[in-house]
């Protein structure tokens, strides 16, 4: 990866992306003090870095991270409905996951699926045009998953 | 009735179309990058200067002349980097062409690239786009195996890389100098200008920073020539273009216009109207950040000069639709709720701007509002016009006004009915 940017700092948010998608969807202090140490800058950039980007988390998330856009269009056709929906059904609030580490949620601010809205992000996978009893059997079917 | 003008959908709506380097060049895919490689870059400019392209991204300028601004013979590099952090609210039309015709965008960033003597271009998109992404390496993978890109891509001895870079979540980077202390590795935050990036940009070398769908028109520019392009359209607003459709319209989805449809086709024609035979109040026409049209204002050409001319912009085309039953102050909270969020924080009339904006449309919702908390949103807004080192001030500035201005009777019937 370093092999494709002039300078090495240069390649941190790929590679940041990269040790939290090793790391079991989180950035550990180690992991933080690795990418550091690879991209030649201190912790402290990294850390001023990371807490400037939504996509990067310092706690784990749940085994299925549920980004819930709420976002002008996904507003206008329910997704502020769909999140309530969300929240009550697992039991826990956007920001954080479930005791049992299955399911964890946040809101979203526009994901760019905006005419197929309301949409949602699975972990990678965009789900489209999502109601609260489509969500319903999202939930088990992934609950379901082994 | 108006219909789709296909050029940039001109694959992604043939249903039996292969989206693999294979299947692209069996439908003329790579015979404009053939064409160009004839040429000199300085015919190249001139060819995409006479054409008219705008930018797509939300300014409108002319990507010609922004080509044309590169500092020559610094002794650098010079960068395209390509802006696919798409990312205003109501706008999913780049993602449509990088996942199902990535071919086509990838051979206009290479036309590009040979333009203005970049050797290796970045494609900046916005993280949360995984399947995107995905699309994206795979159709450059490719490229590098067919040795279209690398060693010999731009003629023999001439390389060409191509790098697909992700964002992290933050709306700023859609800013293209915030976009670059991205991609350099920092923390998003606008730059001061000038200098512009053509002179001291991607790691302080020569840089032009263009959206997918601008590179994506190249194509058919260099296949066809620069009058076929411009006769799509009114004077000055060249080509056709990519509209996303959405809110409470029967037929969301993204468009391909011509610029001399109107926006009421593109909701009625094209949308199918408004979703369950509601009336229209109101329509954001060109991305959150775009002042609000009423229901009586839509019957307006969809072009940059003419939303210019009717107060408002086209932004990124991404219209977003509401009916009569829309609570409007509901939606101004959700828009000014968007921007807090957004804003970077460098510059204190945003950051504390969109921060008292929120709250005081929160009053209004929370029955707490007046007629001196309604002036002093407008003021709020004027405070933020032109007052920040880039334009998400102005972005933030211009829904409050507008709604503001335009349904002043939504925010009366809050504080009034709360009195009574």
């Amino acid at each position: 990866m370093l092999s494709r940017y002039p300078i090495k700092r240069n390649a941190l948010l790929p590679l940041l992306h990269l040790a939290q998608q090793e790391n079991g969807g989180w950035l550990s202090e180690e992991s933080i003090k690795y990418v550091a140490e690879i991209c030649e800058v201190s912790e402290t950039h990294v850390e001023g870095v990371i807490s400037f980007y939504t996509m990067y988390k310092l706690k784990k998330p749940g085994k299925y991270h549920l980004q819930i856009c709420t976002c002008v269009p996904c507003c206008l056709v329910g997704g502020e409905e769909l999140l309530e929906h969300t929240e009550s059904k697992l039991g826990i609030h956007a920001g954080s996951t479930g005791d049992d580490g299955m399911f964890s949620i946040e809101e979203m601010e526009c994901i760019g699926a905006c005419s197929f809205a309301p949409a949602i992000i699975v972990n990678e996978d965009y789900h489209e045009k999502v109601n609260p009893e489509s969500m319903d059997q999202l939930i088990t079917d992934l609950r379901n998953t082994p | 009735m108006i219909e789709e003008t296909l050029v940039l959908f001109q694959n992604i709506r043939n249903p039996s179309y292969d989206k693999s380097l294979k299947g692209y060049k069996k439908v003329g895919g790579f015979k404009a990058l053939k064409k160009a490689l004839k040429m000199k870059p300085e015919e190249l400019v001139e060819v995409v200067k006479a054409s008219g392209l705008r930018g797509r991204g939300g300014a409108g300028f002319p990507t010609g002349l922004k080509w044309s601004f590169m500092a020559k013979n610094t002794g650098k590099p010079s960068y395209l980097i390509c802006n696919a952090d798409e990312s205003e609210p109501g706008t999913c039309k780049d993602r449509e062409l990088m996942l199902k015709d990535p071919h086509h965008f990838l051979e206009g960033m290479m036309i590009g690239c040979y333009a203005i003597n970049c050797k290796h271009g970045y494609i900046y998109v916005r993280g949360e786009y995984f399947p995107s992404i995905k699309s994206l390496n795979e159709a450059i993978d490719e490229l590098y195996a067919a040795g279209l890109l690398g060693e010999n891509a731009l003629g023999k001895g001439k390389r060409l890389d191509l790098t697909v870079h992700t964002g992290a979540g933050a709306y700023i980077c859609g800013e293209e100098s915030a976009l670059l202390d991205s991609l350099e590795g920092k923390r998003g935050h606008p730059r001061v200008k000038p200098p512009f990036p053509a002179v001291s940009g991607f790691n302080a070398c020569p840089t032009t920073v263009n959206n997918v769908e601008t590179l994506t028109c190249l194509p058919f520019i260099v296949n066809e020539g620069a009058e076929a392009f411009k006769d799509f359209g009114p004077e000055n607003n060249a080509g056709t273009h990519l509209v996303s459709l959405s809110g409470h319209v029967e037929k969301p989805g993204v468009y391909e216009v011509r610029m001399d449809v109107t926006l009421k086709q593109i909701i009625y024609d094209l949308g199918g109207g408004i979703r369950g035979g509601k009336a229209l109040k109101g329509v954001i026409p060109g991305g959150a950040s775009s002042p609000v049209l009423t229901a009586k204002e839509i019957d307006v050409e969809y072009s940059f000069d003419a939303l210019g001319k009717a107060g408002t912009m086209m932004g990124s085309a991404a219209v977003m639709v509401f009916d009569e039953d829309t609570d409007v102050v509901k939606l101004l909270h959700r828009i000014t709720r968007f921007f807090n969020h957004e804003s970077c924080g460098q510059c204190t009339p945003c950051r504390e701007g969109t921060h008292w904006a929120r709250l005081i449309v929160q009053d209004f919702l929370k029955g707490n509002g007046n007629e001196r908390k309604m002036k002093r949103l407008h003021r709020v807004g004027g405070n933020m016009m032109g007052t920040t080192v880039c334009a998400l001030g102005d972005a933030a500035a211009m829904p409050i006004t507008s709604f503001v201005t335009k349904f002043p009777e939504e925010f009366e019937k809050y504080y009034t009915q709360a009195a009574a």
